[in-house]
């Protein structure tokens, strides 16, 4: 499955989830009338299990973030 | 009409060193309260949109500053329409935020989820089984192996996370587990680890992965301390407990 994907690519998407759900899930939290919180906490999974379970979706889900360095280690016996 | 854009709370000194370009181009600078800083730049007061580059610019920020100084890293889309009401954000959370700060001093997040293969219907022992007739009988029956199912599924991953938890939590200074977040994802966590450590807890996670080859996992990091801003542990979600 992720091993057919190009790892690059793979990396990519993987590093905008997780950073996905940090940011809008996690982190300081500053009550205010300006703050605009858009916490949907299934997103991250909904793409997780997309990457998962079907390359033909992540590939068309494919994103143009530059490559982040080794941020992200994928570690699966597929 | 302008506002400013919080990317993070900072401990004070020192300054920023070199321009950090923030959301909309303007600089990220720091407006700061005694020992501590909010990190911020100028900004309209209407929210950014959620695209891959605003994300990654926030992030960007956040992590640049990380570099020479401990973070509490702010959630997206977090503006106030005022200098003075940042400072009175600080002021009033100022003994929350040093703690913290010194918690993730020289210390990051590490992101781990864990993936298996939930174990198959398991046959019901016989004095589980209701005997007899009706539809109300069967509904019930029906019931009562969904109901034992769930819970022989929820003490098998249990124990699998106990395990893998239990060697990789002495690596770490903390840790936020969701377990079962979804069926298919065992754990979902966050290790609060030292820098110098992040190494070691690599290779913790690799030996977990030869230990259960049925398992799949993925580990990102490192990453600012989105999961350790504050001192109250997440709630567990279980995704079986409907």
């Amino acid at each position: 499955m992720l091993a057919d994907l190009e790892p690059r690519v793979a990396e990519q998407r993987i590093t905008l989830l997780e950073t996905l759900d940090r940011v809008l899930n996690k982190g300081v939290f500053i009550a205010g009338d300006l703050t605009i919180s858009v916490a949907d906490v299934d997103l991250i999974f909904v793409g997780l299990r997309l990457l998962l379970s079907s390359v033909e979706t992540a590939r068309a889900l494919r994103l143009t973030r530059e490559a982040s360095s080794d941020r992200c280690q994928w570690k699966a016996d597929n | 009409m302008q506002g400013h854009y919080i990317y993070g709370i900072v401990s004070f000194p020192p300054e920023l060193s070199g321009e950090i370009p923030g959301l909309g181009g303007n600089p990220a600078r720091l407006l700061p309260r005694g020992d501590v800083a909010a990190v911020v730049s100028r900004s309209t007061l209407t929210s950014w949109p959620l695209d891959d580059a605003h994300l990654t610019l926030h992030e960007a920020v956040v992590e640049e500053v990380m570099k020479s100084r401990p973070i509490l890293p702010a959630r997206f889309n977090t503006l106030l329409r005022t200098e003075e009401a940042v400072i009175a954000l600080l002021d009033e959370r100022a003994r929350d935020f040093r703690l913290a700060l010194e918690r993730v001093r020289g210390r990051v997040e590490m992101g781990l989820r864990v993936l298996w293969e939930p174990p198959g219907e398991s046959e019901v022992p016989a004095d589980q089984e209701i005997e007899g007739g009706g539809p109300g009988t069967e509904y019930l029956s029906r019931r009562l192996k969904e109901e034992w199912h769930r819970a022989k599924l929820l003490q098998a991953g249990e124990r699998l996370i106990q395990e893998l938890d239990a060697p990789l939590r002495s690596l770490a200074i903390e840790s936020r587990l969701q377990r079962f977040p979804t069926n298919r994802f065992l754990i979902a966590g966050a290790y609060l680890v030292d820098r110098h450590r992040v190494d070691a807890f690599r290779e913790g996670v690799m030996t977990a992965r030869e230990r259960f080859p049925r398992l799949r996992f993925l580990l990102t990091g490192p990453w600012p301390p989105y999961h350790f801003v504050n001192g109250a542990p997440d709630g567990t979600v279980h995704a079986f407990a409907a």
